[in-house]
C-alpha cells in the first residue's frame, strides 16, 4: 500500500528532469546553498510549509490520476 | 616464481595488508584476484574542485549521476553505502559470481581491485582492549600492528581531544584536518555545552581519518595531501585518501610479490607440503590449481566463509554472521541556520563521537558526522514529500546547515544470524538468515533516543532517523572463531590459523567473534599484518 509521504515524493519522471537539471552546468547556480541569515531562513521555511499544504490535495489528486 | 611461500587471496584492505607484511618478512608472495577496475570513469573527471567542475563540465553526469541510469534507478536510490558512478566497478558482478540469497539481509560484496576498500570512507578507528578481547583478538600484538598500519597509510588526527584516547591508539599521526564551516560550528557549539554533553554520555572530536593533511612519501610512492575539492566521492586524482590498490602497486615494485588477475577462487586443498588453491581464470573460463605452502584467506568476512566451507566439505551447515546495524540521522546544525559554508573541505568525516550508555558501559558506540554537498542535490530532494521546486527550495536553505550523522551498533552472535553455503554455481551459493533479537531492537532505539537527546544538547537536532536494510553497513564477520578447541573444525588458533587445515589462515573478520560499533577497516588491516606474521614465523 502506498503511504501518503510516497504519494508526495517526487516521481521517477519528475527526479529525472530535476537529475537533468542539476547537471547542467549553466544552472548549477540553482543547486547551490542559499543563504539569507537566520530570521529569512526561518521565515522562508515557513512559507514553504504553507505553500505544500496548500498544494498537497492537488499533488495527491493529480499522482491519483496518473496511475489509473 | 615457483611455489611462493604464501598465496593470499584478495586485494581488499585485509589481503593487501597481509602481503605487504609478508613481502616486508622476506617471503615470496602471490596474491589472486579478480581484480575488477575502473580506468575509464577515473579518466573523464576533469581537476578543479567541486564547485568549478559544477560550473563548467558538460559531461559531469557521466560520473555524478552515471551515463546509464534510468528514472526508476534515480528515485529507486535511497541510503545505504553510496557507491557513485565511478566506484560502482566495486560490485561488478559480485552476486552473479558469487550468489547470495536472503530476505533479511542485504550483503555487498566486492570482487573489485582493492575490494571494499576501494570505497571506503577512510574513517579510522581502534578497538579498544575490552573490544579486542571480545572479538578474540590480542591486545599486545594489535597495539603494534596499529602502529604499523598508521605509519605505511598516514592517518591524520587530534591526539589529545574528547576521543582520540578512545578512537586513536595509534600513532604516528599526521596532523588533523581542519574541519569544515558546518563541523566547526557543530565543534564549537559541543565545546560550548561540553560538561552537558559528556554528562549524557556523548564525547566529540575530531574525525581520525586515512586521509592525508601531508605530502606522504612512503616505498617510493608519493600521495600528496587532500586538496580540499570536496571530489572525494568521485575522485583518487591526489591520492590523499588512502586505497588498498596504493598499497599493492608499491608491492609489485618488489620481486618477491607476483600478482595475478582475473583469479576468482573457489577452494584449497591442503597437501603435505602447503596447501593447493583451485580457481577459474574469468578470462580463459578455464579451472587452475597453484601450490603454495602457506595460504592466508583475505577475500572478506563472507568471500572466506565460501571459501573455506566449500574446502572443508561444509555444506549448509549453519555458521554465524554479523552485522553492525547501522542508522543515520540527518540534523539541523542550528548555528549555521541561513549562514554559508566555505567551497573549501574535504567530502568523508569531519567529526567524529563516541557515545557510552550507562547500562552497558563497555560498549562504545561511535558517531561520525559528515556534511551534505557533493552528493547532489537531487538525493535529498527525491526524499522529501514535497513538489520537486519546494523540495529544491528547502534543500537550498538549510544545505549549509545539515549534517548527517552515521551510527554503528554492536552485534554478537545469536542462533538467529546464520549463513550457509548451498553448492550453487561456480563458488556455491551462501543463504544468510538474520534476525535480531526483540532485546537487541529494544537497546539500539533506547540508545537512539539517549544519543538525539545529547545531540539536541550540542545544537544538532534530529530531523529523523533512517535505518538501512541489515548489511548495509558493509561491515561482516563470524563463520568462525578463535578457539583453544583443535578439535572444533569451525575454531582457529589466535594467529588465524584453521585448525581443520593447518596451511590456511583466515586473514580478515572470518573468525570475529562480535564487532563493536565502530568502523572495522583500521583492526582489519591492522589484524592482517598480525597474521601475516604468525604465517612468516610459521615458515
Amino acid at each position: 500500500m502506498t503511504s501518503l509521504a510516497q504519494l508526495l515524493r517526487p516521481s521517477g519522471s519528475e527526479v529525472r528532469e530535476l537529475v537533468l537539471r542539476e547537471t547542467d552546468p549553466a544552472r548549477a547556480a540553482e543547486f547551490e546553498q542559499l543563504c539569507l541569515g537566520p530570521a529569512l531562513t526561518l521565515l522562508a521555511l515557513f512559507a514553504i510549509v504553507v505553500c505544500a499544504v496548500v498544494v498537497t490535495p492537488f499533488r495527491i489528486l493529480r499522482r491519483l490520476g496518473s496511475r489509473r | 616464481m615457483t611455489v611462493p611461500d604464501v598465496i593470499v587471496v584478495g586485494s581488499g584492505p585485509s589481503g593487501v595488508n597481509a602481503a605487504a607484511k609478508c613481502a616486508q618478512r622476506g617471503k615470496s608472495v602471490l596474491v589472486l584476484d579478480v581484480g575488477y577496475d575502473d580506468e575509464r570513469s577515473r579518466q573523464v573527471i576533469p581537476a578543479g574542485d567541486f564547485l568549478t567542475v559544477r560550473r563548467s563540465d558538460p559531461e559531469q553526469s557521466r560520473y555524478f549521476v552515471g551515463e546509464h541510469a534510468s528514472a526508476d534507478d534515480l528515485a529507486g536510490v535511497r541510503v545505504g553505502a553510496q557507491l557513485t558512478p565511478p566506484r560502482q566497478f566495486i560490485t561488478r558482478n559480485a552476486l552473479e559470481l558469487a550468489p547470495i540469497q536472503s530476505t533479511s539481509f542485504a550483503a555487498m560484496q566486492s570482487l573489485a581491485l582493492g575490494g571494499l576498500g576501494a570505497g571506503w570512507g577512510a574513517g579510522t578507528y581502534s578497538y579498544n582492549d575490552v573490544e579486542l578481547e571480545e572479538v578474540g583478538l590480542p591486545i599486545l600484538d594489535m597495539a603494534r600492528s596499529y602502529d604499523e598500519v598508521a605509519a605505511d597509510i598516514g592517518i591524520a588526527g587530534p591526539e589529545d581531544d574528547d576521543t582520540s584516547v578512545e578512537l586513536s591508539r595509534f600513532r604516528p599521526l599526521l596532523p588533523p584536518h581542519e574541519p569544515d564551516t558546518n563541523a566547526g560550528a557543530a565543534f564549537a557549539s559541543y565545546q560550548r555545552s561540553r560538561e552537558r554533553v559528556r554528562s549524557m554520555g556523548l564525547s566529540v572530536g575530531r574525525a581520525p581519518s586515512a586521509v592525508l593533511s601531508r605530502r606522504l612519501e612512503r616505498d617510493g610512492m608519493v600521495r600528496e595531501a587532500n586538496p580540499y575539492e570536496d571530489m572525494d566521492f568521485y575522485s583518487d586524482a591526489s591520492r590523499s585518501v588512502y586505497r588498498p590498490r596504493y598499497t599493492l602497486e608499491s608491492l609489485l615494485r618488489e620481486p618477491n610479490v607476483a600478482y595475478r588477475r582475473n583469479a576468482f577462487v573457489s577452494s584449497f586443498r591442503s597437501t603435505g607440503e602447503g596447501v593447493e588453491v583451485h580457481f577459474k581464470d574469468l578470462e580463459s573460463g578455464a579451472e587452475a590449481t597453484l601450490a603454495g605452502r602457506r595460504l592466508i584467506l583475505a577475500a572478506g568476512a563472507i568471500g572466506t566463509t565460501r571459501i573455506a566451507l566449500r574446502s572443508l566439505g561444509m555444506l549448509d551447515r549453519p555458521v554465524p554472521v554479523l552485522s553492525n546495524a547501522y542508522t543515520y540521522l540527518p540534523c539541523l546544525n542550528v548555528a549555521m541556520l541561513g549562514r554559508p559554508a566555505e567551497n573549501r573541505r574535504h567530502s568523508l568525516a569531519q567529526l567524529c563521537g563516541v557515545f557510552s550508555d550507562p547500562s552497558r558501559p563497555t560498549d562504545k558506540i561511535v558517531l561520525s558526522f559528515f556534511s551534505y554537498r557533493s552528493l547532489l542535490m537531487y538525493k535529498l530532494v527525491k526524499e522529501m514529500p514535497l513538489p520537486p521546486n519546494l523540495g529544491l527550495l528547502t534543500a537550498r536553505l538549510l544545505l549549509s546547515s545539515l549534517t548527517i550523522v552515521g551510527i554503528h551498533h554492536p552485534d554478537r552472535r545469536t542462533d538467529q544470524k546464520t549463513m550457509r553455503l548451498r553448492e550453487d554455481g561456480a563458488g556455491g551459493s551462501i543463504d544468510i538468515v538474520y534476525k535480531r533479537e526483540r532485546t537487541e531492537r529494544a537497546w539500539i532505539d533506547g540508545t537512539l533516543r539517549s544519543i538525539r537527546r545529547a545531540l539536541r544538547a550540542m545544537g544538532c537536532v534530529p530531523l529523523s532517523a533512517i535505518s538501512p536494510e541489515t548489511g548495509a553497513s558493509i561491515h561482516y564477520a563470524g563463520a568462525f572463531g578463535i578457539t583453544s578447541d583443535r578439535g572444533d573444525v569451525l575454531g582457529t588458533a589466535a594467529s588465524g590459523q584453521l585448525h581443520a587445515a593447518p596451511a590456511v589462515y583466515i586473514g580478515d573478520s572470518g573468525n570475529w567473534r562480535s564487532l563493536p560499533a565502530k568502523g572495522l577497516t583500521m583492526t582489519l588491516m591492522a589484524n592482517a599484518r598480525r597474521v601475516a606474521a604468525a604465517v612468516c614465523d610459521s615458515l
